[in-house]
């Protein structure tokens, strides 16, 4: 009688996905953008911060002024933020960005793939990536308190030899 | 017997639930998807808060501490009459 049982067992324990965002490169995409298509490759030899967003988060829009910020500090550096968008309604999208005025590369995921590839736990969230295609950080949300850590690991990966 | 059938069930079921229904859509158990990060636009309307309107709760708050002589608690007191 408990054999039946353990075979059903079994099968849920196996079909849970328990596969993590391996350390690594991260994960490649191809998403519409603001002026034709953003592609991760085509960031290679740049520091991206891989921002996800949507119009009705909070701390995204928090965000925004900063991502500017560090985007016009670091750009000649060779770093790059690349938002990609979660709104599955384009006009919500539309309206954030004339508020916010970003100055850096604007991707659209309304429904929300690339997010899933990501394993996205939370909105917003940040992958920071180095300049061979490498996932080096993930950070959860936007606190105030947060930024300097940011900017500090922005620059040290700006700075290091290595990559 | 029948005690430890319905213990094996329970079991079962628990551990469904916490499994995440998203890993029940094969076998068509629940017709229920994982609600995703991205998916809670509608949760972040103002409509949907718990409070939605802080402004007109805070005026009714402070009514029913100051008028009702009820007990407070919400951080609005006082009526105007200097006595609260």
């Amino acid at each position: 009688m408990a054999d039946p049982l353990k075979a059903v067992l079994l099968t849920f324990i196996l079909l849970v996905p328990g596969a993590a965002l391996s350390a690594g490169s991260a994960p490649e995409f191809e998403l519409d953008g603001l002026k034709g298509k953003v592609k991760l490759s085509d960031y290679r030899g740049k520091v991206v911060y891989l921002d996800f967003w949507a119009s009705w988060c909070g701390p995204c829009r928090k965000s925004f002024p900063w991502m500017n910020e560090m985007h016009a500090r670091f750009k000649e550096k060779g770093f790059r933020v690349v938002a990609v968008n979660l709104d599955s309604k384009r006009a919500d999208a539309d309206k954030f960005l004339t508020q916010l005025k970003p100055n850096f590369d604007i991707a659209f995921d309304p429904p929300g793939e690339i997010a899933g590839l990501y394993e996205l736990q939370g909105m917003p969230s940040a992958y920071l990536i180095d300049r061979n295609g490498k996932l080096h950080s993930i950070h959860l949300g936007f606190r105030n308190k947060d930024i300097p850590l940011l900017e500090g690991e922005i620059e040290a990966l700006l700075n290091s030899v290595e990559n | 017997m029948i005690m430890r059938m319905l213990l094996r069930c329970s079991l079962l079921l628990s551990f469904l639930l916490l499994s995440g229904c998203s890993t029940l859509k094969p076998g068509g158990m629940f017709a229920i998807d994982e609600v995703k990060p991205w998916h809670k636009a509608l949760l972040a309307e103002e409509r949907m808060q718990l409070n939605p309107y802080p402004l007109e709760n805070s005026a009714d708050q402070k009514i029913y501490y100051s008028r009702e002589s009820a007990n407070g608690g919400q951080g609005v007191g006082g009526g105007g009459c200097g006595c609260n």
